[in-house]
């Protein structure tokens, strides 16, 4: 508890300076030289607030999870970052709210402005602390409602004016409840990507941005892999989460034609620690490989084309039908082995920025086929690619 | 005199040589090209949107209900397979959205391409009807458009603007682009940076926002309204009677020539400041004119 009080009470304080917040914000609009990626980044764009929506991975929690936070500068090089993350858990705790408050500190902030190097913005490199509280709405063990103080190193940058995506690493002390409260150390990674509002003072041109989206480029195939979700660790408390799942894509235009075929090839292994009942320690461990197939229709890539932000690519909208074959093996004494299968129709976004990253985001519908040990299905399918290609 | 001789001929074998080397550096360029024709179909309420690279836009009016477009593209190299291939790099792009007809040149790179090295160059010669909303934007290139009736915007870089039989509302961005502008009737509103500005037979509403511009007004007989915002340019009026207009102009580190008969009701002169109103309480069409840093000449 005291810990606790100890960051109310720098927040606090962080929030009782408003003065030297105002004071320097108006000083720093000259930036002496951009690079593109740097432009796309918005290092342009003097920031003071940020709102901001979007998918999440990581923090405490395995699952899919969907975000909504808002930013405040509070001091020159410090913020405020109030967050609500609504999902769902794999395994076994089901849906849940995490409501988080944080005070960042962008390190590198001062330094770079000083060199003219950005403005007084939200999209660096921060050192943040904060308190979280995570509430499951369907579950008995009233326990896994966790507490906890935890400081984070981020990168968030946010770019092409109305996106962003921080990712980074989390590690923090929480306790499972205040009834019976126990210490516990977590450790985790996160990513987090969506969109962002806020106020700029500047157009973005897009002359400025050709070299970043590679306007020029016609890319008839690409190799690509998701960094995102390759590594994911937790540790917390009596519980401990361990995934990995290195991924290679191929994505190859038909022609000229606006049609791709997508495929991936996904290794994964998971590991799951949680206590049952009786106190035990049950462990779940799985590892297997996944096949993906698509078919990919870019519906506005001609559009994009004509106002001069793609070539004719793979960097666009898209409508996509495909299926998975999901081979999985339960390590255990029984030790199964299976294959799901399953099929979906999805729409994504795809965008290839600067010579080596892309962003793919897919949310879609679809139907998992019964097997011997799993029932049929509707799914929800939810990608969210940020990588690596070549 | 037998010296005199030797200069001379001395002289005729350093031209000779001089001549024969010219032709000899003279080089081969292959010059390849493309022709695209195309026509679309036209209805009341469509625009027509033209994205240039390195364009040579050719914009005029016919009386067919349709937009037609013939465009040529040229590649010229040395190396004639240099300039095929660069030839290959230049796309054409076009689509017909709703009521939005667009069109694009754009230079595209496969995977592994370099840069295209020929000189290249696209023509468009487009007919549009009298009354199709246009919206052209061009870079490295030039643009004529010839008897709108409509409305025109244009966004131009580093290529001159010419205009002529124009009527309707005109708005321009031009950066590095010089604009001649000749018989127009509407609204023209041009915002530029470093073009020189020429209006000739001018009639209706004319707004200016210039940096670095040479403005010249010629015959500008039926001008409802006239406002200039300059920065470090010059601006010559010459109205063919300075008397047909009333003048609101403020200057600072600016020189103003305006002609001997011309007593303007006020005249301050402040340290760097100066203030012009001419015709001031009369109902004659207004010239606003802001300049700072330039010179503005009023001609008889």
């Amino acid at each position: 508890m005291k810990i606790i009080s100890a960051v109310i009470m720098f927040l606090i304080i962080a929030l009782s300076n408003p003065v030297s917040s105002q004071t320097t914000e108006s000083s720093d609009t000259l930036v002496k030289y951009l690079t593109p990626m740097e432009y796309a980044f918005m290092m342009h764009e003097p920031t003071s607030w940020m709102v901001k929506t979007g998918v999440l991975s990581g923090t405490n929690r395995w699952g899919s999870f969907f975000t909504v936070a808002y930013e405040k500068r509070i001091a020159p090089s410090f913020t405020l970052n109030l967050a609500a993350d609504f999902g769902t858990t794999r395994y076994k705790y089901g849906k849940s709210v995490q409501l988080s408050i944080e005070s960042r500190w962008y390190y590198r902030l001062n330094k770079r402005i000083r060199e003219k190097k950005t403005t007084r913005n939200m999209s660096d490199n921060y050192l943040a602390i904060g308190i979280s509280s995570i509430f499951y709405f369907s579950n008995d063990e009233k326990e896994s409602n966790i507490y906890s103080l935890y400081t984070k190193w981020g990168l968030q940058r946010r770019f092409l004016k109305h996106w962003y995506i921080d990712f980074g690493i989390k590690t923090g002390l929480g306790v499972t409840s205040f009834n019976n409260p126990t210490p516990y150390f977590v450790f985790s990674t996160f990513t987090n990507v969506g969109v962002a509002f806020t106020k700029d003072k500047f157009k973005l041109n897009k002359e400025k941005l050709c070299p970043v989206l590679r306007c020029y480029a016609a890319d008839d195939y690409i190799f690509k892999t998701n960094l995102n979700g390759v590594l994911f660790f937790s540790s917390y408390y009596n519980r401990r989460t361990l995934s990995v799942e290195p991924n290679l894509s191929f994505e190859k235009k038909i022609g000229k034609s606006p049609f791709s075929i997508n495929t991936e090839l996904k290794a994964f292994y998971h590991l799951f620690e949680f206590p049952d009942g009786d106190q035990n320690i049950t462990q779940y461990t799985t590892l297997g490989a996944n096949i993906l197939l698509e078919g990919r229709w870019y519906y506005n890539l001609r559009r994009r084309i004509l106002k001069g932000k793609s070539g004719n690519g793979l960097s666009a909208n898209y409508i996509t039908i495909g299926g998975t074959y999901k081979f999985i093996h339960e390590v255990g004494d029984i030790g199964l082995n299976y294959f799901v299968p399953s099929v979906y129709l999805a729409t994504g976004w795809q965008r290839l920025f600067s010579k080596h990253l892309y962003i793919d985001v897919k949310l879609g519908i679809g139907y998992q086929f019964e097997t011997k040990y799993t029932d049929a299905s509707i799914i929800w399918p939810l990608q969210i690619g940020v990588g690596y290609r070549f | 005199m037998y010296k005199l001789k030797q200069y001379i001929t001395a002289l005729l074998i350093m031209i000779f040589l001089t001549g024969l080397q010219k032709t000899m550096a003279q080089v081969k360029v292959h010059v390849m090209s493309r022709k695209i024709n195309k026509s679309i179909n036209w209805k009341p309420g469509m625009t027509f949107w033209l994205t240039g690279e390195r364009a040579e836009i050719f914009c005029a009016t016919h009386q067919k209900n349709t937009i037609d477009f013939e465009i040529e593209i040229i590649s010229k190299n040395e190396d004639r397979k240099t300039a095929e291939a660069d030839l290959d790099k230049m796309k054409l792009v076009d689509q017909v959205s709703g009521k939005k007809v667009s069109l694009r040149n754009y230079v595209e790179l496969n995977r592994g391409e370099s840069k295209p090295e020929s000189d290249l160059k696209v023509i468009y010669h487009v007919k549009v009807p009298e009354n199709c909303k246009v919206f052209i934007s061009n870079y490295f290139g030039k643009t004529r458009v010839i008897a709108l009736k409509s409305s025109l915007t244009i966004n131009s870089k580093f290529s001159p603007v010419k205009l002529q039989n124009i009527a309707g509302n005109i708005t321009i961005n031009s950066n590095f682009g010089d604009i001649s502008i000749d018989s127009i009737y509407g609204t023209v509103t041009l915002q530029t940076t470093r073009s020189d500005i020429s209006i000739r037979n001018f009639s209706g509403l004319l707004d200016i926002h210039s940096d670095y511009a040479t403005i010249l007004l010629s015959k500008i007989n039926n001008l409802t309204k006239a406002a200039i915002h300059a920065d470090k340019s010059n601006i010559n009026l010459n109205t063919g009677d300075y008397n047909r207009y009333s003048y609101f102009i403020s200057t600072t580190d600016s020189k103003i020539i305006k002609p001997d008969k011309m007593h303007p009701d006020i005249f301050k002169e402040e340290k760097t400041k100066t203030q012009l109103h001419f015709n001031a309480k009369t109902n004659k069409p207004q010239i606003t004119i802001e300049l700072n840093m330039g010179i503005i000449t009023i001609e008889n």
